[in-house]
């Protein structure tokens, strides 16, 4: 890819591979690490886009096979839990929806916030997540259920 | 919840990934979080080098690009994104067939699959190729045919299972060179294991590190990220127990080697150490004889 182009995209993108993968690892540094390997990627790739939308789901696709690829790595597996890593919030009632969001399980935090947030349809998040439209749907109720119930019982 | 509210946290979530720096660097430093590209450059500036005074160094461990690699990728002029400057192999240094073989296979699984489409298809479900293959993560009958060819080129056998140990476990199994460092990991079959460590140094300050064992004879794809490798001030050391290791002291990590009869370890010191002597008595503390 050309180099101003990747540019471009990447300025455009980044937070957005970011935040996926910071929804699927639960870790800022391993987020870090992953949105750095999918811009790799994005540099090394050689075939054009359509559009930017294209380059977008693309790039979420990467996201989400290379953490996947993570999740299952053994070593991820093997080693101990690292203390809760929460980034630095303008509020503290933002910290603790931030924290409320980590605390539930990670198909129901990547469905809610490709939905929520980058406003795509349960269709959508299936063919990136590999998941079947009705349980991306299920998925988004129940983690939206979960997450207030977690909410409700902090205040 | 309020939707706002919802956006409103994640929209506060930033990347310190720098695509800038990305776009510039040369080879490709797969995994080096970008604060640690920036401050290696801005050591090399400054004029620091280090070099190795005895027959090996951490160079000899690097991953090297391969002449089929940059043929294929690297046709079109660009940098070439398996060059993998400052990724090491953690089974033996230059030349051994296991770190020649795991180099072949990084070559491999870096041209296949690039847009992670096949991976997709398989999803979480079980891998076609079986268990043994996805220890190292083949998920396909292609990749699993690949490495089978590189373990018979360079006759080697393949990881079979595994399972979660601890260091006492690993001290009963292998003999008691752990001393007293704590830790948890897994091992696999065939002896090679890997645990995170805890050590104590006499003045009560702790570290925490990787502790790795590569049996040779077996093809194992493990590497480690260490960045640029003249960056390390490094040494040979003669340690308690007699085994002479390879000590290597950067800014952000600090590394010990041992190149064994019938195996090679690897120690990683994730926030790397302030001193020479501080990394002496980490290896001091391992009894490496008995491995």
């Amino acid at each position: 890819m050309e180099r101003e182009e990747f540019l471009r995209l990447a300025a455009r993108y980044k937070d957005t591979v970011y935040r996926v993968a910071l929804n699927m690892l639960a870790s800022p540094a391993d987020a870090d690490d992953v949105t750095q390997e999918t811009l790799l990627r994005l540099l090394s790739r050689n075939k054009p886009f359509s559009g930017d939308d294209h380059a977008k789901r693309w790039l979420i696709r990467v996201t989400i096979n290379l953490c996947k690829n993570e999740l299952r790595s053994a070593w991820r597996k093997k080693r101990e839990p690292m203390p809760e890593e929460v980034p630095a919030f303008d509020r503290g009632e933002q910290r603790e929806l931030y924290s409320a969001v980590m605390s539930l399980p990670e198909k129901y935090r990547t469905a809610m916030y490709l939905f929520y947030y980058e406003d795509m349809s349960a269709r959508e998040i299936g063919e990136l997540t590999g998941a079947k439209e009705s349980a991306v749907t299920t998925r988004l109720s129940r983690g939206r259920q979960m997450l207030k119930n977690i909410l409700t019982e902090d205040k | 919840m309020e939707m706002d509210s919802y956006r409103q946290v994640f929209s506060q979530l930033h990347t310190t990934v720098d695509e800038g720096k990305l776009a510039d660097v040369p080879k490709r430093r797969r995994g080096l979080r970008p604060w640690v590209i920036a401050a290696a450059a801005i050591i090399l500036a400054l004029g620091v080098s280090a070099a190795a005074v005895f027959g090996h160094s951490v160079q000899e461990l690097e991953v090297r690009e391969g002449p089929e690699s940059n043929r294929v990728i690297n046709g079109g002029g660009r940098w070439d994104p398996l060059a993998g400057k400052g990724f090491i192999s953690l089974q033996g240094y230059a030349d051994s067939p296991e770190k020649t073989a795991m180099e072949e296979w990084m070559r491999f699984i870096h041209t296949y699959d690039t847009d992670g489409e096949m991976l997709a298809a398989v999803g979480n479900g079980p891998t076609g190729p079986g268990e043994k293959y996805a220890l190292y993560f083949a998920y396909t009958q292609e990749m699993a045919d690949a490495l089978d060819a590189i373990a018979e080129k360079y006759g080697l056998t393949l990881h079979s299972g595994f399972s979660e140990a601890s260091t006492d476990r690993l001290s009963e199994l292998f003999g008691d060179f752990a001393g007293e460092n704590r830790g948890a990991g897994y091992t696999y079959d065939d002896g090679t294991f890997q645990f995170d460590g805890r050590y104590a140094f006499s003045d009560g300050e702790e570290v925490d590190y990787q502790f790795r064992r590569s049996m040779k004879g077996v093809l194992d794809a493990v590497g480690l990220n260490v960045g640029d490798t003249g960056l390390y001030e490094q040494w040979e050391y003669k340690t308690k127990c007699g085994v002479p290791v390879l000590l290597a002291l950067g800014e952000y990590k600090s590394l010990v080697f041992a190149d064994l009869e019938d195996c090679f370890i690897a120690v990683n010191v994730l926030s790397g150490l302030k001193t020479p002597g501080r990394l002496e008595e980490l290896a001091d503390s391992f009894d490496f004889s008995v491995l």
